[in-house]
């Protein structure tokens, strides 16, 4: 049985995580536990309007706490409920220090976290990829989803392969973790510059390993720039898809999601990102 | 369906680590590709490691050469209904070329023993340091005599290479997580609890059905070593190789120990 963590703001619950959360614990028989990252410094209230002339009302001060409070408990609640609905073997955890460090703690005990791509663990809305998921990808310790807003269930899958060890460990994780139906359409999509030849980075090797795995899968070899080459292609793809990549220490992933490949992904596309540190 | 690759040395043919193969078979069909390296081109692997005292010519050895070693793969996979490749014709294999392989496989499984008989010397020898170094899957080093395990001892000091090989150990091989499974925490004296009790506990026991855990209290190399020679038939899951805060508080790399001491089975998983 695998354990999946399932990153949540108590105050603004994502209901796309706790949906593709619940989806896959159901699909894949496994523990889903709801990390709830109630960070002391994160508040609903605006500190600065509690403050006045003559200092911080505590009373009020101590309402809004209490408020906060429940806010997060019921928000524990809901998800409990939908677990139990759905069937499924839950937990709840309630983690009240520095968001960003608990989470990338409680990752190291977890087969796959799940997180909203705009999730921020702060009042303010920030741009996607928020600053929270660029801090937290080069940092966990297991595969991660970043998953759209609205959820929809994965219908394609597309593993991005260059031929490097990351990107064959991202496909050998979506192997061990995931279940999906067999008829389920898998490509492996690789891009090669203009004066290369069409063959795929290791044909045989690769195709011996996919053809374990993955059988149904197809083989894409796209010519041109690696980044707007990939991006031009998965702008084309209709079906909501799940596309699976690895990375490699920190400055890789660092560097990816400045590029424009990490934005359109998680915002023109709305698809799930699966990613995999090696 | 997983694959699973078997390094032979050409001259050397590990009944050990294909008896092991052979057994994960049965549990769950695989495919097993046979990677075979001609004398020649495996004398050059010994280059990597002329530069210390653990270069050694490599002669044509007694125990026979590399078509008979495929030949005795290939005729003991068809026996025992095993799918299989062999994958030789290597131009340049070294280290390089291994990488390649393990890039591509779920797991690397290699007899200590038969990597010994060349090397001959005390201690873990140099290729097998190499390999787990360079692997890009995780490897299984299989004495020639030992039972197929039937307990899992997942060596855990708190870190996160130790919680990532025992979630690769998980991911890979449930058949084998079914088994009697030992989460073995080395500690300092006075040490109760295992770092992080509740998350790993949570993560374990959902992998590990049948899972208890154990404090060993460091403070020698010994302790360890005659703990681990008590138990039956088991299969140590471990983390990085070398150099790690488990290696330190046992003094030495007691994996090396392990593997030296040919006692049980290794399971190791680094990232």
């Amino acid at each position: 049985m695998k354990k999946i963590i399932a990153a949540l703001d108590g105050l603004k619950p994502s209901e796309s995580t706790k949906q593709y959360a619940i989806e896959l614990a159901r699909i894949n028989n496994a523990f889903l536990t709801g990390v709830f990252l109630d960070d002391f410094t994160y508040t609903s209230y605006n500190i600065y309007d509690v403050v006045t002339k003559d200092g911080a009302n505590e009373r009020d001060l101590e309402q809004f706490n209490r408020e906060d409070s429940a806010r997060r408990d019921r928000a524990g609640n809901v998800f409990g409920q939908a677990c139990r609905e759905a069937g499924i073997a839950y937990n709840i955890h309630h983690d009240n220090n520095i968001a960003l460090q608990e989470l990338v703690h409680e990752s190291t005990y977890a087969d796959l976290l799940v997180i909203d791509s705009s999730e921020t663990f702060q009042q303010r809305p920030d741009k996607i990829p928020t600053r929270f998921i660029r801090d937290l990808l080069p940092d966990v310790h297991c595969p991660v989803l970043v998953v759209p807003q609205e959820f929809r269930p994965i219908e394609k899958l597309v593993f991005l392969y260059d031929g490097t060890p990351s990107s064959v460990y991202a496909i050998k994780m979506v192997s061990y973790l995931m279940h999906f139906p067999e008829n389920i359409p898998a490509e492996v999509v690789s891009v090669k510059g203009f004066y290369e030849d069409l063959h795929l980075p290791d044909n045989r090797l690769m195709k011996e390993f996919m053809k374990r795995h993955f059988p149904q899968s197809s083989f894409v070899v796209l010519k041109g720039n690696a980044e707007t080459g990939m991006t031009d292609y998965l702008k084309n793809q209709k079906q909501p898809m799940m596309v699976a990549m690895g990375a490699y220490g920190r400055s890789n992933i660092s560097r990816w999601l400045k590029q424009s490949m990490g934005n359109v992904l998680m915002k023109e596309l709305n698809t799930c990102i699966f990613i995999a540190h090696h | 369906m997983k694959k699973i690759l078997i390094a032979n040395d050409g001259a050397h043919f590990s009944e050990g680590a294909f008896q092991f193969a052979q057994r994960l078979n049965e549990l769950s069909p695989l495919l097993l590709t046979g990677v075979f390296l001609p004398e020649e081109v495996y004398a050059s692997i010994w280059s990597y490691s002329m530069t210390g005292p653990l270069y050694i010519p490599v002669m044509d050895a007694a125990g026979g050469n590399s078509a008979a070693a495929k030949e005795k793969f290939e005729s003991l996979c068809v026996k025992h209904g095993i799918e299989y490749r062999v994958h030789h014709d290597y131009n340049d294999f070294g280290i390089a070329e291994l990488k390649r392989e393990t890039n591509y496989a779920d797991l690397l499984v290699i007899g200590s023993e038969s990597f010994y008989e060349q090397a001959g010397s005390t201690g873990i020898n140099e290729y097998v340091d190499q390999t787990l170094h360079h692997a890009a899957c995780p490897v299984v080093i299989v004495p020639e005599a030992s039972n197929f395990p039937e307990t899992n001892i997942l060596a855990y000091d708190g870190s996160e290479s130790a919680a990532y090989a025992i979630r690769q150990f998980a991911l890979l091989l449930p058949e084998l997580a079914a088994n009697k499974t030992i989460l073995l925490y080395a500690g300092q004296p006075g040490d109760t609890r295992i770092p992080d009790q509740e998350q790993m506990e949570e993560f374990a026991s959902r992998h590990f059905p049948d899972l208890t855990i154990h404090i060993i209290h460091a403070g020698s190399n010994g302790t360890f070593t005659s703990w681990i020679a008590n138990q039956k038939n088991a299969l140590l899951v471990s983390g990085a190789f070398g150099r790690t805060i488990v290696s330190r508080l046992f003094r030495q790399s007691f994996i090396s120990g392990v593997i030296a001491d040919h006692r049980i089975p290794v399971f190791i998983a680094h990232r």
